[in-house]
């Protein structure tokens, strides 16, 4: 058992809207609220097809009413943001080296929005029937 | 020092903000803007053609991570947006949200062990 017993500062629940910096990681880490929604949505097209093919149907014709494609939009918009936050972190998270060299900043980075360019060349191709 | 679970989550927590930042954006292109305009190739979203699709060890695994690893990523990261916001009770939260994040894990696994 430990006898320190450091102060802690008493932090008011708004503590974030002090500073723009505070308020733009707050934004980054509600983004997955949506991320969560969409994960929910995906978990209900499985449902669906599970369940067969007149379910499935229907699954598809409420995708495409506006309410959803609202929803959709702004969850694209919070992945998006997501995914902005999530690859300026990479150089901190992933400490690459290449042949005893640590990897420029923007390498890495760099490196993050090809191979997403590229999966998402896949996934938009197998998705739309391309392939 | 105590071990802690920590680097469990935080792996999945990963992966999963990985999976959601490279694999999500073009899904929901495909959703809002190729489906409903018709540019998806006619059949594409057909039931045979996604059971098909879905019915290998390769189309599960997909379906697999593409739900659960971004669930984990967005369930740890709600924990912590709880924590910000002095919501406290953490243990509660934890298992709240974790377990969610296990409930959507099997239920999962259940859907594809079924179709």
């Amino acid at each position: 058992m430990s006898l320190r017993k450091p102060y802690q500062q008493p932090l008011a629940a708004g503590w974030w809207l002090k500073r723009t910096a505070y308020l733009l990681y707050m934004l980054r880490e509600s983004t997955s609220i949506l991320i969560g929604l969409f994960c929910i949505e995906l978990w209900l097209a499985l449902l669906s097809l599970a369940r067969g093919e007149s379910s499935w149907n229907h699954f598809i014709t409420i995708i495409q009413q506006p309410v959803l494609l609202i929803i959709n939009s702004l969850i694209l918009i919070g992945i998006l943001w997501h995914m902005w936050t999530w690859f300026q972190l990479t150089p901190k998270t992933l400490n690459l080296t290449w042949r005893g060299k640590p990897l420029a900043a923007s390498t890495i980075k760099a490196g993050h929005y090809i191979a997403t360019a590229l999966i998402s060349l896949v996934v938009i191709t197998i998705l739309g029937g391309w392939l | 020092m105590k071990r802690t679970n920590e680097p469990v989550f935080w792996l999945l927590f990963a992966s999963g903000g990985m999976t959601a930042a490279m694999v999500l954006p073009a899904v929901l292109i495909v959703l809002i803007f190729l489906l409903p305009t018709n540019l998806t190739d006619a059949g594409a979203f057909s039931y045979s053609r996604i059971s098909e699709l879905s019915n290998g060890w390769f189309g599960s695994l997909i379906w697999f991570l593409v739900i659960t690893l971004p669930m984990w990523h967005a369930l740890h990261r709600i924990l912590h947006l709880t924590q910000d916001l002095k919501f406290g009770f953490k243990p509660f939260f934890s298992w709240l949200l974790y377990g969610f994040a296990c409930a959507v894990t099997v239920a999962t696994l259940t859907l594809l062990f079924v179709i």
